[in-house]
């Protein structure tokens, strides 16, 4: 018996560590839990924290009437009635209280659906967030058993990295390598980034302000900060994790083709289609001085014209921020 | 409440490790930590196969001896593993399982015994669709381990370690991020390679100046998205790099697309030349029209993108890839 258990998670081990898209990750999981506990139908959902209720990433089975009640907020209520986000302790319909057998999920849905028996698990990540839950539902009253509750109970941290919906985080943290310092935006608040630091200049909420635009015109995706030191700036760039999800990350640059910062100024209102005489305006000196750095810009850029060094400038994120 | 055994614990300990969204050494680690419950080792290492090296790199280390693992890495030890046909059965061998002529091989005469490891095991770790992925090796002072169980459970998690040593896994979970429909290709040292699940399409292949420009771009190590035309000059699609650092490599995704603002295709043409720089003369020429009639497009693009100058304009077309690739 042990060892048919240790074959079957095995199977689970394998699907949960699949580079897969996070909706075929959970489908794979869930076809490899059914060798764990022989359900019927069954569910993983994901959390959304902005919404207060679940959505489906993957089921086997159950009907639409019965998933929208499974993800809705009334359910939530529920789930917590019993303590079960709090506690992550898996919970059977053979184990509810007499209280929870009363609950709208068990007397209006599951047993109506001719379920005998199954198992609710709140899942949480190694760090201690709530990020989904798992539903299975069987036919037969044998099922979940003692020792296939406690398994999945043991599996429980498997599943919540599958349904993280903050995994895209980590995944695309992943790919930016060590040497930066980033945090995450998610639907535009700040939280960390996973195994990244956020270091200094992350924490000024100007810097912010400037990636949150930059997001939102969708015009580019890096831009130059200075840094205490005039020779030294910090290059910023602006990773889509998905569709809610932003990584901003930061490090330090020497100055870009030796520009100095008058010259990365003019470059940057060169680039939003200003005249001499406008940039001259706006940064208080004579057009001459601006036609001057501007000569000096496309000498340093290699460019023959003010609209190829605005187009080297995007394209090395050279430009500060509006 | 336990029915469950310590070896079940360990293993799901272990599919845990495997399932963090963190970078390959950092998970790799995190799975080397979750097997010492499962076998008592003293040593181990998790590494993934170089094909252009032939050899392995080690994705995560517990207290091997440099020189140990130098030699983990070497196509000696690969042959050594191919004369026991190792990575074609992917069946893990401790010492004691080893044929008495394999015990005169350099990694257990030269190596194993000569560092005081008097057990062991290696298992070749594939993926679904057979690949080599990589290695895990690990060592004991005893005798005792590994035993048979454990042997048994190492074979089950063959799978799931695969998939934590998986050279191009960063890639594949990029590109499980891409749009559906869109056709794509990695690319590794500069050469194009087959993505996984994925058709390189009528724009990433080697007669369409895409594939050149995206080899181009990788090189000058600047994130680029830009147009192209596929399909018989017909359709559009929005191509897109996306650079992997911890593997060092590249994927190019080709979207279908249509062209953004209502630009025809001749003055995304226009566009391209007058963001390398060209003059309208210069425009006029490579594109065989009269001058009046590239400043007449280029008023139209300044109008469709709702700038006020040339230099706006060739801004605004790097920053969302409004170029052609230029042969």
């Amino acid at each position: 018996m042990t060892d048919t258990i240790i074959a079957s998670v095995a199977h689970v081990a394998q699907a949960a560590s699949e580079a897969l898209a996070p909706g075929e990750r959970a489908r794979a999981v869930l076809e490899a839990l059914r060798r764990v506990v022989p359900y019927d139908c069954a569910e993983l959902s994901s959390w959304n924290p902005t919404a207060g209720a679940h959505s489906t990433l993957a089921s086997v089975g159950y009907d639409a009437r019965l998933l929208a009640w499974l993800n809705g907020t009334d359910r939530v209520t529920e789930l917590d009635q019993i303590d079960l986000r709090t506690s992550g302790q898996p919970m059977r319909l053979s184990d509810l209280p007499a209280h929870g057998l009363a609950a709208r999920t068990v007397r209006e849905f599951l047993l109506p659906a001719g379920f005998r028996d199954g198992l609710t698990i709140c899942l949480r990540t190694g760090d201690g967030r709530y990020v989904g839950v798992l539903d299975v539902s069987s036919c037969d009253a044998r099922h979940p058993s003692d020792l296939e509750r406690e398994a999945i109970a043991l599996l429980s941290g498997t599943l919540a990295n599958v349904v993280d919906s903050a995994q895209s985080l980590g995944h695309a943290a992943a790919l930016l390598g060590r040497e930066c310092y980033a945090v995450a935006l998610v639907d535009g608040v700040v939280v960390a980034a996973p195994g990244l630091q956020r270091g200094p200049l992350l924490a000024d909420p100007r810097v912010m302000a400037a990636a949150r635009a930059l997001i939102a015109s969708g015009r580019g995706s890096r831009f130059l900060w200075p840094s205490e030191c005039g020779r030294i700036w910090w290059a910023l760039s602006l990773t889509r994790c998905d569709r809610s999800r932003w990584l901003v990350a930061s490090h330090r640059v020497d100055a870009p083709h030796d520009l100095t910062r008058r010259e990365l100024e003019v470059l940057t209102m060169v680039a939003s289609g200003r005249s001499n005489s406008e940039i001259g305006g706006a940064l208080v000196i004579s057009p001459r001085t601006v036609a001057t750095h501007v000569e000096n810009i496309l000498r340093k850029l290699s460019t023959p014209t003010r609209a190829a060094a605005a187009a080297r400038a995007v394209a090395d994120g050279i430009l500060l921020a509006a | 409440m336990t029915a469950a055994s310590a070896e079940l614990r360990a293993v799901i300990a272990v599919a845990e490790a495997a399932s963090e969204p963190l970078p390959s050494p950092d998970r790799a680690q995190g799975v080397l930590r979750a097997l010492r419950e499962l076998v008592p080792y003293d040593c181990a290492e998790l590494s993934s196969f170089d094909p252009v090296q032939g050899g392995h790199t080690t994705l995560a280390s517990v207290d091997y001896d440099p020189p140990v693992l130098e030699h983990f890495g070497t196509r000696t030890f690969v042959d050594e593993l191919d004369d026991l046909d190792m990575r074609r059965t992917g069946s893990p061998m401790r010492i004691r399982d080893l044929p008495r002529e394999a015990l005169a091989s350099r990694t257990v005469n030269e190596v194993l015994i000569p560092a005081g490891f008097r057990d062991g095991l290696t298992i070749c770790l594939r993926l679904p669709d057979g690949r080599h992925a990589g290695l895990l090796n690990l060592s004991t002072i005893g005798r005792d381990h590994p035993d048979d169980q454990v042997r048994e459970a190492i074979t089950l998690l063959g799978g799931t370690l695969a998939n934590v040593v998986d050279p191009v896994r960063s890639l594949r979970i990029l590109a499980s991020t891409l749009e559906p429909g869109s056709s794509a290709i990695a690319l590794r040292h500069g050469e194009a390679t087959p993505l996984d699940g994925f058709v390189a399409g009528p724009v990433l292949c080697d007669e369409h100046p895409a594939l050149a420009a995206a080899q181009r771009f990788a090189r000058s190590g600047r994130p680029q998205h830009f147009l192209a035309l596929g399909g018989d000059d017909r359709a559009w699609f929005r191509v897109h790099l996306y650079r992997c650092e911890l593997d060092d490599a590249w994927v190019v995704a080709a979207t279908p697309t249509t062209p953004p603002y209502e630009l025809t295709r001749r003055e995304i043409e226009v566009l391209t030349l007058l963001a390398a720089g060209r003059s309208n003369p210069e425009i006029a020429r490579a594109l065989v029209v009269s001058p009046r009639t590239i400043s007449s497009h280029v008023e139209h693009i300044l109008a469709k993108l709702d700038v006020p100058a040339r230099s706006a304009a060739a801004a605004r077309a790097v920053g969302e890839g409004l170029l052609l690739p230029i042969p």
